[in-house]
């Protein structure tokens, strides 16, 4: 350092200069790093109000998204506890078939489930309270008398609107803005009518509510339209069954009468018969007598007209037995043993028995069964039915004919057919052939005697075994009578 | 309190059934004598028919009765039924204050004339029923005015103008007023949860009146542009479907959040709201999951470890439940899950609630949380 230099700091005015400037440097340097300062939290505060900002945006996007999860969650959650409740109800109500079981399903749970504390239901007719939950007396009056003179204001509605004037009189009786009113039609015409009102849980009636409580409406009138039906068609059927059992009682008193007359009838047949057989038999026995010439030799011609006598009377024990066997048969008099039994013998036996007849007029007979047939029968009855069928057979099949006696098995029954080559039945006379008295008229069986008892009796007698008989013919080919017996179990 | 000085009784049966069922259960508990009977029941319940039958099957010396919209019953929200407590601690005394005017004087010197020679705090604390009539602001400026800001309380009340009709049941007569209840010889430990958390900018009500229960403006401009920030085309339909309760506002004070709840909005573009409203205060838009609520429920319960043999009292928020849905019945499963098997829950579903904020140093209400209060 000179000594100018160590002048100049000890003048004032340099130091002073000097000073000024180190300050100024000072003062420079300290706002320049403010401004470098302010500068970066000018900087820091725009990162973080763009940080803010991107925060802000994201909450946009959180509290829409929540709310719309939100809407959704609600929406879904009251569609599916008015889903729920709808469900329970037609559960409970789907086979009810009577307006007060049904009206009865409107009850507390259903109401308070629904969301409401009261509702009242009440005949729209009559303005009788049908059912009600959580009503006052007074307001149920109040609101019956209003609707009696506004009855017009529910026609044609399903439910009434919020602008309707009705709605608005109920709400003021009620005290409440939140209430919904429908009228419960049967066809067309109002049977009731529902209000609900209060709602539990503090909220509005919205949309969701007004289509529960519709559907529930819609589904009362459906239910009360399938009763009318059912009452309609219960009344129908009550009518038809008074008829039905005033027409049974007619038949029923018919057929007594006809019982009667058939047992006095058969009373009168196996009178007539008792008293006819006793004479006859004398007659017959005194006839063969004769005819055998046991009391002495006869002229010629008497002894031909004696014969005569004698067959004539044989033809009337045969009617009188027969009479007499049907009469027994019919009024139960008859002692019936259906017991296991052999078929197949049988109808050898019995068919033996027409061998002899049949070369005599050269009608081929035939057996065509198996080695057994075990079944229930009364064996003297059935022996007599296939006497009878065989013989009939024999009788009206002409020389050169053919006879088949069949006996087959058939699931568990026994069926017997006698099979003809005759000149057959009329189609007209098949279902008369089994009548008593009843003979086919025409020229062959002019010919041929016959008292149309014959195929009554086996008529009855598979009756009685509670079997079946039947006939099938081909006119001029011939003839087949069959019957069925039942088989003996483990046959 | 032991279990020999009280019992709880559920029914959910129809009508009488529910109330004799309720009788007959408390009556094989404490087949001599019942003191004091406190009865929660839903709508479902004619008030008059429950008092005809307690007082011919229990006859119990005092009755307070509270019909609500859903109640709590262990760990179930009943939503049909009816739910019984029956007090038979030696000691326990009460004494009623029907309110039955709403202007704040009135309140005040009726409040400070029944309770003038009443302890305040320790064991005894006042029990408050509020029905729609009765501004909840209007009621706590009257209630620290007369008796002080630290009172021991338990306020719950209804404001909505779809609230059910609203019922208490005072001994033998039926009270379409609000009640205050003054209970002594029962020691309460109370906390409230809420688990919403702050989302979004905060924002400044500029503009609000309190009496009214208004917010004006927010951010000095309408106060229902905040929600229109948010919900921009959505707006019209959270509008339409009234679901400003499923987002509250959370305003900061003194350190902690107070939660608004909004009830409607004006033409204008005002938002009217439940809670304590103050101009220039700064606050969020809330939100709660179940996890958040889940999360501060347990964080609270800690408050009642090495607490036994207490009967706890819980006030849950409707708006909550609406906002939780089905989270709402496992929340108060969770609830039933953080204490022991000694002790019993009770509790009803309301608008409102109104405790002691122990941060805050006073009573708040709060209309989305959850008070849990313990009774020894």
């Amino acid at each position: 350092m000179n000594i100018f230099e160590l002048q100049s700091l000890r003048d004032p005015v340099f130091t002073t200069i000097l000073l000024f400037f180190v300050i100024v440097v000072i003062l420079l340097i300290y706002v320049t790093q403010k401004l470098h300062y302010i500068t970066r939290l000018r900087k820091n505060i725009e990162a973080q109000d763009q940080t803010i900002g991107e925060l802000d945006q994201q909450a946009k996007l959180i509290i829409k998204s929540d709310m719309e999860l939100k809407l959704y969650q609600q929406e879904i959650e009251d569609k599916l506890t008015k889903l729920t409740l709808i469900k329970e109800l037609i559960a409970n109500s789907m086979h009810t078939l009577s307006k007060k079981d049904l009206f009865a399903q409107l009850n507390e749970h259903l109401i308070h489930t629904l969301g409401y504390q009261k509702a009242l239901l009440f005949n729209f007719n009559e303005l009788s309270i049908i059912s009600e939950v959580g009503c006052n007396p007074k307001e149920n009056q109040e609101i019956i008398s209003l609707i009696k003179y506004k009855k017009e204001a529910l026609k044609g509605l399903n439910i009434l609107p919020r602008s309707s004037e009705l709605l608005g009189q109920i709400s003021a009786i009620l005290k409440t803005k939140q209430l919904l009113v429908a009228p419960i039609k049967v066809l067309e015409n109002i049977y009731a009518v529902l209000i609900v009102s209060n709602p539990i849980i503090p909220a509005e009636i919205k949309k969701p509510d007004e289509e529960a409580f519709s559907i529930i409406c819609m589904y009362l009138c459906q239910c009360l339209d399938k009763i009318r039906l059912f009452e309609s068609l219960y009344h129908t059927k009550d009518n038809l069954e008074k008829k039905i059992k005033e027409r049974t009682a007619e038949l029923v008193k018919s057929l007594r009468a006809i019982e009667v007359i058939s047992k006095a009838k058969s009373d009168f047949i196996s009178a007539v018969s008792h008293e006819l057989r006793t004479p006859l038999t004398s007659v017959k026995g005194f006839s063969s007598l004769l005819v055998e010439e046991k009391f002495g030799k006869l002229p010629e011609e008497a002894k031909k007209r004696l014969i005569t006598i004698d067959d004539n009377v044989n033809k009337l024990m045969t009617i009188v037995n027969t009479l007499l066997d049907i009469a027994r048969i019919e009024s139960g008099k008859m002692e019936v043993k259906i017991v296991p039994a052999e078929l197949t013998k049988l109808i050898k036996d019995v068919t033996d028995l027409f061998t002899p007849q049949a070369a005599e007029k050269n009608i081929t007979i035939s057996v065509n069964t198996p080695a057994s047939l075990n079944v229930l029968m009364d064996k003297s009855l059935i022996e007599r039915a296939l006497i009878n069928l065989i013989g009939n057979a024999a009788k009206f099949t002409p020389a050169g004919g053919k006879i088949t006696v069949n006996g087959r098995q058939v699931e568990n029954q026994a069926v017997v057919s006698v099979e003809d080559t005759g000149c057959g039945i009329r189609q007209e006379d098949l279902n008369k052939i089994f009548q008593e008295f009843y003979r086919v008229s025409n020229p062959e069986n002019a010919k041929i005697h016959g008292t149309g008892l014959g195929l009554s009796l086996v008529k009855r007698i598979i009756d009685t075994h509670k079997e079946k008989i039947w006939v099938d013919s081909n006119e001029g080919k011939g003839t087949i009578f069959s019957f069925t017996l039942r088989m003996l179990k483990n046959a | 309190m032991k279990k020999e000085e009280f019992t709880i009784a559920l029914s959910e049966r129809d009508r009488e059934k529910a109330i004799k069922e309720v009788s007959l259960k408390i009556k094989s508990a404490f087949p001599k004598e019942v003191s004091h009977l406190i009865i929660f029941f839903t709508p479902h319940y004619n008030p008059v028919n429950i008092i005809n039958s307690l007082n011919l099957t229990l006859k119990p010396k005092k009755i307070i009765g509270l019909g609500a919209p859903l109640l709590i019953h262990e760990n179930r929200i009943i939503d049909k039924g009816i739910v019984a407590c029956c007090i038979n601690k030696t000691g326990v005394r009460s004494k009623e204050i029907i309110m039955k005017s709403n202007e704040a004087d009135e309140i005040e010197s009726l409040l400070r004339l029944s309770l003038q020679r009443k302890p305040h705090g320790g064991d005894s604390f006042l029990l408050s029923l509020l029905f729609p009539h009765l501004n909840p602001q209007t009621y706590l400026k009257s209630l620290h005015v007369s008796l002080g800001r630290s009172l021991p309380l338990l306020g719950l009340g209804y404001s909505n103008q779809y609230a059910p009709r609203a019922y208490q049941i005072i001994n033998n007569s039926l009270n379409e007023t609000s009640a205050n209840f003054y209970i002594e010889n029962i020691s309460i430990t109370s906390t409230q949860i809420h688990g919403y958390i702050p989302i979004g900018k905060p924002f400044i009500i500029t503009k609000a009146s309190s009496e009214r229960g208004i917010i004006i403006e927010i951010n000095d401009q309408p106060a229902t542009n905040l929600y229109k920030h948010y919900l921009q085309e959505k707006f019209e339909a959270f509008k339409k479907h009234h679901l400003f309760s499923l987002y509250p506002l959370g305003i900061k004070l003194e350190g902690t959040r107070q939660l608004i709840h909004i009830t409607d909005c004006l033409e204008d573009g005002s938002l009217v709201c439940t809670g304590e409203i103050r101009e220039n205060s700064v606050g969020n838009i809330m939100l709660i999951d179940q996890s958040s609520a889940n999360e501060a429920l347990r964080q609270k319960m800690l408050l009642f470890e090495g607490i036994n043999d207490a009967l706890f009292f819980v006030v849950n928020s409707l708006s909550r439940k609406k906002i939780l849905k089905n989270s709402a019945h496992s929340e108060i499963n969770l609830l039933r899950e953080t204490l022991s098997g000694s002790q019993n829950i009770i509790g009803v579903f309301s608008d409102y609630t109104l405790a002691p904020d122990k941060e805050r140093g006073y009573i708040t209400m709060d209309t989305a949380s959850i008070l849990v209060s313990a009774w020894q």
